[in-house]
């Protein structure tokens, strides 16, 4: 590659530095030059199976009536058995621990498999309704396909989307960017859903590390638990105005627990998480107290622009502090 | 000129260089001990995501303190405002030059935070009280740009500069009439191919240069601006708004069939060039490109409906990356299909299920709520992390 650039390890070599050996290493390995291209055809492989269930979805419902709807329905029915097929003929059998998927491709067969049933499923619900009024039904049944998917082919990404799924069944979007901006949490219901929801998320990351059972899964669990029980419980602070105090105990508990939690898992992005929520807590909770006893005058102002600064700078005292501590533990 | 410590920014590469060797296997524990007693960093540089929070903080202490700024003078002309805001640029400026001397900060994101707060500051702040022309901001800018970037070697602030440059051009151009209008994208084209050949020469000769992201950056966004400014899309909408053509849909543009030519030719000369020089970047730059293409060409030729295109789009592309995959799984000619470091992976699948889980989700609850496709973000880097 770098040819005609001087290496770090020319230097280090003729310093006596690096040995013979590894010396020759690096030379074999820069004449070889073996290059990678593992996470390019990754990249094409997720871009396909997006594009193509993505694609299939849309003419389901275009061309709803027509007869050549019959011939899409059939082939996506096709995809989705001959996916789930290959998946299992070739997947590795169950295990508690950790599986390697067989080769690259059966990740994304597996994930490609899960999309179509999702689609399928959506659009007899569509069509015939299939599951009358019942609309939880036509999102529990995907949810235990795609948690039964997840567990035995061992697949991070189908987890995530069964997480999705459990949190649609329940009644709310739950990703980390939908949490903020698609959901309506001017609804009591949907808080509390959405509390519950995070604890039993913790406690599904708690049990997958306590039992040995499928402990890679733990992040997915507890990241999405993470960013759904601080959403929702500055929700109850922000809707339920009146006791916001109040609300305030909960997010102060889940700060809480969540800084514990980097602290045991050495996680820079636990506290950065932690750090940014709690702050708009804070904030949230001084702009409230200025607004009642000072009201909106030009003081006020300066006591609130102030405060967002001082906050901040402490902020940012609290995380390098932080970066010391977790780097030195 | 540049703030940081010239020593230490070059072994932040070597150390970098050692790390990647240690990762494949090359060199062993000692050797990698030994390398970083022989080169020492004396930089505050926390954890990436440390890093992010200190950014978003430290903008937040910027704009409020601006904030103070303009409510005490909030009675004050405009161009009093101004002033204040480059005093507060120039504040941000002393108080950046304070910590690294005295804290040693180093992509710290306070430093990068201070940098750009500082660089908005003073840029609005004799920007907006003049009413300042597009040739007289793009040059105010780029000046700017030129301090910032030779001082901090900052990645974002070079990408500014290099736009503020291609503005220059656009704007002194249009100048000169018609031919002068006609003749803007073949300019920035050569001024691009000409800062892609400097940079990429630079960067070659220097051994551990101080500057070696900032011309990094200088050559991969020469490359961006050299098929931005061929590109059919972007020469006719560009020239649809500036100067006001109301072309309507069906009108072509002078020359079209050459920027039809451009548009499509560049990237697969990107791509050939990037699998030949093994470059990632470029690679990548042309993978992206190549999904550009398909867009521009659907914006004015609807060759097949949506729906089709993306199903025809996913069975390519899964048989493409699936013969591919196949067909390294022996190396060939350097190229191989496996994964050659194992170090860092279970982090990249966590990564890999997030954006799974983006791209992915479900409205809000009802009946269609699953249907989870057209959504076409996603892919690429994940900022969200």
């Amino acid at each position: 590659m770098n040819t005609t650039r001087e290496h770090v390890f020319d230097e280090l070599h003729s310093e006596g530095l690096l040995s013979e050996a590894s010396y020759q290493k690096y030379r074999e390995h820069q004449s070889a030059g073996l290059f990678s291209v593992h996470w390019e055809l990754k990249t094409l492989l997720y871009l396909g199976v997006i594009l193509l269930s993505g694609g299939f979805g849309i003419w389901v419902y275009r061309n709803i009536g027509s007869i050549g709807h019959q011939v899409i329905l059939l082939s996506l029915v096709l995809v989705c058995a001959g996916c789930f097929f290959y998946c299992i003929r070739y997947g590795r059998s169950f295990s508690r621990n950790k599986i390697e998927s067989p080769n690259t491709f059966f990740d994304y067969a597996l994930l490609l498999a899960c999309l179509s049933f999702i689609t399928i499923i959506g659009y007899i619900q569509y069509q015939f309704h299939f599951f009358g009024e019942r609309y939880g039904l036509a999102t529990f049944i995907p949810m235990v396909v795609l948690f039964i998917s997840a567990y035995y082919f061992d697949h991070l990404g189908v987890l995530s989307l069964g997480i999705t799924n459990l949190a649609a069944w329940l009644g709310i979007a739950v990703t980390p960017i939908q949490l903020l901006r698609a959901n309506d949490f001017d609804n009591d219901r949907i808080i509390f859903t959405g509390v519950f929801l995070g604890i039993v998320l913790m406690l599904a990351a708690f049990i997958s590390v306590k039992y040995k059972f499928k402990k890679h899964f733990e992040f997915t669990y507890s990241n999405f638990g993470m960013h759904v029980l601080f959403v929702s419980v500055l929700a109850g602070m922000f809707h339920f105005e009146d006791i916001y105090l109040l609300w305030f105990l909960p997010c102060a508990g889940v700060s809480y627990f969540f800084y514990r939690r980097s602290l045991a898992r050495k996680s820079f992005y636990i506290i950065l998480v932690t750090t940014l929520y709690t702050y708009v807590a804070l904030v949230y909770v001084a702009v409230r107290f200025v607004d009642s006893f000072i009201g909106t005058t030009t003081a006020a102002l300066y006591a609130g622009f102030l405060y967002f600064i001082i906050s901040a700078v402490a902020m940012v005292i609290f995380l390098i502090r932080m970066n010391r501590k977790l780097k030195a533990e | 000129m540049i703030a940081y410590n010239k020593i230490w920014i070059r072994n932040v590469e070597k150390r970098a260089h050692c790390n990647e060797a240690f990762g494949q296997g090359i060199i062993n524990d000692a050797a990698l001990k030994a390398a970083f007693e022989k080169y020492p960093v004396g930089f505050y540089t926390p954890n990436f995501f440390i890093a992010l929070g200190l950014l978003l903080l430290t903008l937040v202490v910027v704009l409020f303190s601006f904030g103070i700024v303009l409510v005490f003078f909030r009675d004050a002309h405009t161009s009093t405002l101004g002033v204040m805001g480059v005093l507060t640029g120039i504040a941000c400026f002393a108080v950046l030059e304070k910590l690294i001397s005295s804290k040693k900060y180093y992509r710290a994101g306070i430093d990068e935070g201070l940098l750009w707060g500082g660089v908005a500051l003073i840029f609005f702040g004799i920007s907006l009280p003049h009413n300042l022309g597009g040739l007289s901001n793009s040059v105010l800018l780029f000046l700017l740009c030129v301090f910032g970037l030779l001082r901090y070697g900052d990645r974002l602030i070079g990408f500014v500069m290099y736009a503020s440059a291609i503005s220059i051009i656009f704007f002194l151009f249009i100048r000169f009439g018609p031919i002068g209008k006609s003749i803007i994208p073949f300019a920035v084209m050569l001024f691009s191919l000409l800062t892609y050949m400097v940079a990429d020469r630079w960067f070659k000769k220097g051994n551990y240069n101080v500057y070696n992201n900032s011309l990094l950056t200088m050559k991969y966004t020469s490359l961006l601006f050299l098929y931005a400014a061929g590109n059919y899309f972007v020469e006719r909408e560009l020239n649809n708004s500036f100067f006001n053509l109301n072309l309507v849909a069906e009108d072509k543009i002078p020359m079209g069939w050459l920027f039809w030519i451009l548009t499509v030719v560049i990237p697969i000369i990107y791509l050939l060039i990037g699998i030949k020089k093994k470059d990632r970047s470029l690679i990548w730059l042309a993978i992206v490109l190549l999904a550009v293409v398909v867009f521009t060409i659907r914006f004015y030729h609807a060759v097949l409906s949506l729906e089709a295109a993306m199903t025809v789009a996913g069975v390519l592309l899964i048989g493409i990356a699936y013969f591919l995959l196949q067909y390294l799984k022996e190396s060939r000619n350097g190229f191989t299909s496996k994964e050659l470091s194992g170090k860092d992976k279970q982090e990249k699948h966590n990564i890999e299920a997030l954006i799974i889980s983006e791209t992915f989700s479900p409205g809000q609850a009802g009946n269609r709520q699953d249907f989870g496709g057209g959504d076409f973000g996603g892919g690429g880097a994940s900022g969200n992390y």
